[in-house]
């Protein structure tokens, strides 16, 4: 009976919260207050997928989500944000019954790092993602161990493991864990021998800190690695990228579902590939995947066109205090051919909390815009000083870079001069600050 | 006039752009018109740290801080030489506590310090402290800012060297931050110090010069360092103030 109380109280929480427009965190929160043990009284669907990971996250339970489906599953999932214990409580007991019974065939839940174990403690995922652990919002997170041992308590023997097989500290999860799947990329066309990071987190392996080698990277210190003093090494794929072709693009995976990208950039394949790994696993045949993920454009706002005089421009949303995020929207930004210019903006580095740490400029690999068709780069917001600070230490001739604090300013600026395209790099708790200000597509 | 740099477990412990401490003071060296060497190594194993006339070492996670730890202890009686010589030295982040006589680890282990001071750090798993820092010092007049993100406390340091203002000290209460003894500079603050606080690098290259009677400093603007400053430092006082 109480269930069954604290459960309508949720749903009309949700309801209201939903007409004036508030987030979906609260309703989840008064429900634990009022009963803390109601994730373990709600009859849960046989999949429950999980998805964790510093990046990539919110984009790959949207592929996930969208895939199921459309192919005629039902699914209950957590929206942009709300990933903590409270959202995932919302969204629980808004998609139940008031007996306390779960109607979709599958939860589908992204999960914030540090908080897994809280919202895992009352209920284990069936299938547990994990795309990546990367330097991320360190001012709170300490460092990616640090993470990395909070998750650790997240993880429980009734789940099956579905790892990134490029990314070493992912990989180590799934030591002694016979079930555990991989996904992971081929050595592919784009493939380097070198970390092209400021830093280099995959020196040192992270079992016992011997020396690791690498035979290729992707990217950073993701790619294909052993450890010359323990043989730690990355494990063979189960859902693998078998071959990919940036210029028609498109990649294949498994030898045979060629799969058609409306984006390019590295972190999107992946995204695509965790997506798929888990949508086998929930038993959807690969060719009907690769029918629905074809082309797929996201939703959640991570990429926005927009028009700003005569520019044609690109929202690549990254993620402040990340500095792989940044690498990755750069190294795109590198990989297109046309003339362009790129507006980089730090105004508030975050907006969940006030901070003035810029420490992670200097981890981002700025250089990646050391190229003939980057024309201009326009620095803008309050840390516009530290922004060009890091720029006059990179090879970029300096008569490139442009600073104009004032975002208005410098927004004015750019449509008042030439018709290149146009690339921002910025975090979410900036993006507004030049979507506002432009005309979205 | 040349100045040898020794950055120390540069792979190891950095993980925070600790890099750019080197980067800027090596630019601002230059600007003065002295040379820079600088050597980079994950060991303190293979060359003499007499050799050098700056010793720079960041922040890691605690297993790379153990891997330092066991690593430094081999040159401890040369490292004490070379502070009790004068040789300029800046430890940030958790490599600060590698100076005092031991380190607790969270599973009880303990590593054994330099002992350059006599004071000990217990480290923690379970509770982190981050946050901005405004602090002072006795022999600058301008405010520091940084940002301090440690997972642990640090006790029985009696001269400290920085006030808090804003941020945490060396343990819970305490408003004293990091220590210096001779030339040895300490602190919890991460990253690039040197870059966010230009009164600082310029203080460290007055020290470095000090010997050479023919070099005098030349103040040269540098608009983007003072301006990160100024603004960093505006922002923490409006954070202050509220």
């Amino acid at each position: 009976m109480r269930a069954f109380f604290v459960i309508l109280i949720c749903k009309l929480l949700k309801f209201i919260g939903g007409v004036i427009g508030r987030g979906s965190s609260l309703p989840g929160q008064i429900a634990l207050k009022l009963y803390p043990g109601i994730l373990g009284k709600i009859k849960l669907p046989s999949y429950i997928i999980a998805v964790t990971g510093s990046n990539g996250k919110t984009s790959t339970v949207e592929m996930i989500a969208h895939i199921l489906q459309n192919n005629g599953k039902t699914v209950a999932w957590n929206r942009e944000g709300s990933n903590q214990i409270e959202g995932v409580t919302t969204l629980i007991l808004s998609s139940c019954t008031l007996g306390g019974r779960m109607k979709s065939d599958i939860l589908l839940i992204e999960s914030d790092e540090r908080y897994a174990r809280y919202t895992f403690s009352y209920f284990h995922p069936t299938h547990y993602v994990m795309t990546n652990l990367y330097r991320d919002q360190l001012t709170r997170n300490g460092h990616p161990q640090w993470v990395y041992e909070a998750l650790s308590h997240s993880i429980h023997n009734d789940t099956q493991l579905i790892l990134n097989a490029d990314d070493p500290l992912i990989s180590k999860f799934g030591q002694g864990r016979e079930d555990t799947l991989y996904f992971g990329l081929d050595k592919l066309k784009t493939s380097i021998n070198y970390n092209d990071g400021v830093y280099d987190d995959g020196i040192y392996c992270p079992l016992c800190f011997g020396k690791m080698e690498y035979d290729y990277y992707h990217y950073n210190h993701i790619g294909s690695y052993h450890c010359t003093a323990c043989g730690f090494h990355r494990h063979d794929t189960s859902f693998t990228v078998t071959d990919a072709d940036m210029e028609k693009k498109i990649i294949q995976i498994d030898g045979k579902y060629t799969i058609p990208l409306a984006f390019t950039g590295m972190y999107n394949i992946y995204n695509i590939l965790a997506a798929y790994s888990a949508c086998r696993v929930a038993g959807i045949s690969g060719d009907k995947i690769a029918d629905s993920i074809g082309n797929y454009m996201l939703k959640n706002g991570r990429i926005v066109g927009f028009n700003l005089g005569d520019h044609e421009g690109v929202m690549l949303t990254s993620k402040h205090e990340n500095s792989v995020s940044y690498d990755q929207s750069l190294k795109y930004i590198r990989s297109t051919k046309d003339r362009c210019s790129v507006i980089v903006i730090v105004d508030a580095v975050s907006r969940k909390y006030f901070t003035g740490e810029t420490s992670w400029l200097w981890d981002i690999n700025f250089d990646h815009l050391d190229c003939p068709h980057v024309e201009n780069i326009y620095l803008s917001g309050t840390y516009v000083n530290d922004l060009a600070l890091r720029f006059s230490f990179t090879d970029i001739p300096s008569e490139k870079i442009k600073p104009i604090a004032d975002i208005q300013q410098c927004v004015d600026y750019i449509k008042s001069s030439g018709n290149e395209k146009l690339y921002c790099v910025t975090c979410f708790s900036d993006k507004d600050k030049l979507l506002s200000r432009v005309e979205t597509l | 006039m040349k100045v040898k740099i020794l950055h120390l477990y540069n792979n190891l412990m950095n993980l925070y752009g600790e890099y750019a401490n080197i980067s800027i003071l090596c630019r601002h060296l230059s600007e003065q018109g002295v040379e820079c060497e600088i050597i980079k190594s994950d060991s303190c194993e293979g060359f003499e740290l007499s050799d050098f006339d700056f010793i720079y070492v960041g922040s890691g996670t605690e297993a790379a801080q153990e891997r330092a730890a066991a690593d430094l202890i081999r040159k401890k009686d040369e490292l004490l030489s070379c502070a009790a010589a004068g040789t300029v030295m800046l430890f940030t982040g958790n490599s600060f506590e590698l100076l005092g006589s031991k380190i607790t680890e969270d599973d009880g282990k303990v590593l054994e310090g330099i002992g350059l001071k006599d004071f000990e750090t217990k480290v923690s798993y379970k509770k982190r402290y981050t946050g901005d820092c405004v602090c002072s010092c006795k022999f600058i007049e301008k405010p520091f800012v940084g940002f301090i993100n440690k997972g642990s406390q640090t006790f029985g340091i009696t001269e400290p060297l920085f006030q808090m203002q804003m941020g945490e000290g060396n343990s819970e209460g305490d408003k004293g931050e990091g220590f210096r003894q001779y030339n040895v500079f300490g602190t919890h603050l991460i990253g690039p110090i040197l870059v966010k606080n230009p009164h600082f690098t310029k203080y460290i290259i007055e020290l470095l010069t000090k010997g050479d009677k023919h070099f005098s400093y030349t103040d040269k603007f540098s608009p983007y360092e003072q301006g990160s400053y100024e603004i960093t430092l505006r922002e923490l006082n409006k954070r202050m103030n509220t």
